[in-house]
């Protein structure tokens, strides 16, 4: 068993099923279902992030993979402030993996890092 | 089952203390720098916590540096896990000129 970052990509990248806002070919789809338009608004983001994170993990879930998941998302307000983030992972590099998708409008820039960690049944 | 020895949350909570204090503590935001140190950080941490011995444990370590100004940012994450046996620790340093926040994620492997 493989851990697939391109399937994990495109689950956080693609997925938008019932939501309002337009799919263009680059747009990352469950961040842009819960971002979209919006302005950055701290009273809003810890629900924001909340959302994303649940939608990711509901989706990845759907994979029906043995695998165990960390979903992490970082929204931050543009202000020309740096961001640096770094990860270093103990695991099965054969079946375990990794996979980041950035996004941006505007007025904030959300970072997503999914890491799938494989289980024996 | 389960594990047989469960992952020391304190003493990894002590380790991210320890290593964001000392490569941190008078380190003002410089983005080469930062980003160089948030995967040095990032490693240390991870092999601190290996040298914890705790058997049939995967360890997923993440780093974030960033500068502080007036801005507002929000930082969460969530598992699909088995709360049992599976845990994590987390710590923020502050100093005048930037935040490091440092996660440890720990999954058993069942």
């Amino acid at each position: 068993m493989i851990f697939n970052a391109d399937e994990a990509h495109n689950i956080v990248k693609e997925l938008g099923y019932a939501f309002r806002y337009c799919r263009s070919s680059s747009e990352d789809f469950v961040i842009e279902s819960v971002l979209g338009k919006a302005d950055y608004n701290h009273n809003k983001v810890n629900q924001w992030t909340a959302a994303i994170v649940e939608q990711s993990l509901t989706h990845l879930v759907k994979l029906g993979k043995t695998y165990k998941y960390i979903v992490t998302c970082a929204v931050m307000q543009r202000s020309g402030a740096g961001l640096h983030t770094a990860s270093s992972c103990f695991w099965d590099t054969t079946t375990d993996g990794t996979c980041t998708v950035r996004w941006e409008n505007r007025t904030m820039n959300c970072i997503v890092n999914v890491f799938a960690v494989a289980i024996i049944l | 089952s389960g594990p047989p020895k469960r992952f020391p949350v304190a003493a990894v909570d002590d380790i991210l203390k320890d290593v964001l204090g000392s490569y941190l503590r008078e380190q003002p935001y410089e983005p080469a720098r930062c980003r160089d140190m948030a995967k040095d950080i990032a490693e240390v941490i991870k092999a601190r916590v290996k040298d914890l011995m705790i058997p049939r444990y995967k360890i997923v370590v993440v780093t974030h540096i960033g500068q502080l100004n007036e801005q507002s940012m929000q930082i969460g994450s969530r598992c699909l896990w088995d709360p049992a046996s599976d845990t994590f620790s987390s710590y923020v340093f502050k100093n005048t000129s930037l935040f490091a926040l440092a996660n440890v994620y720990a999954v058993y492997f069942e």
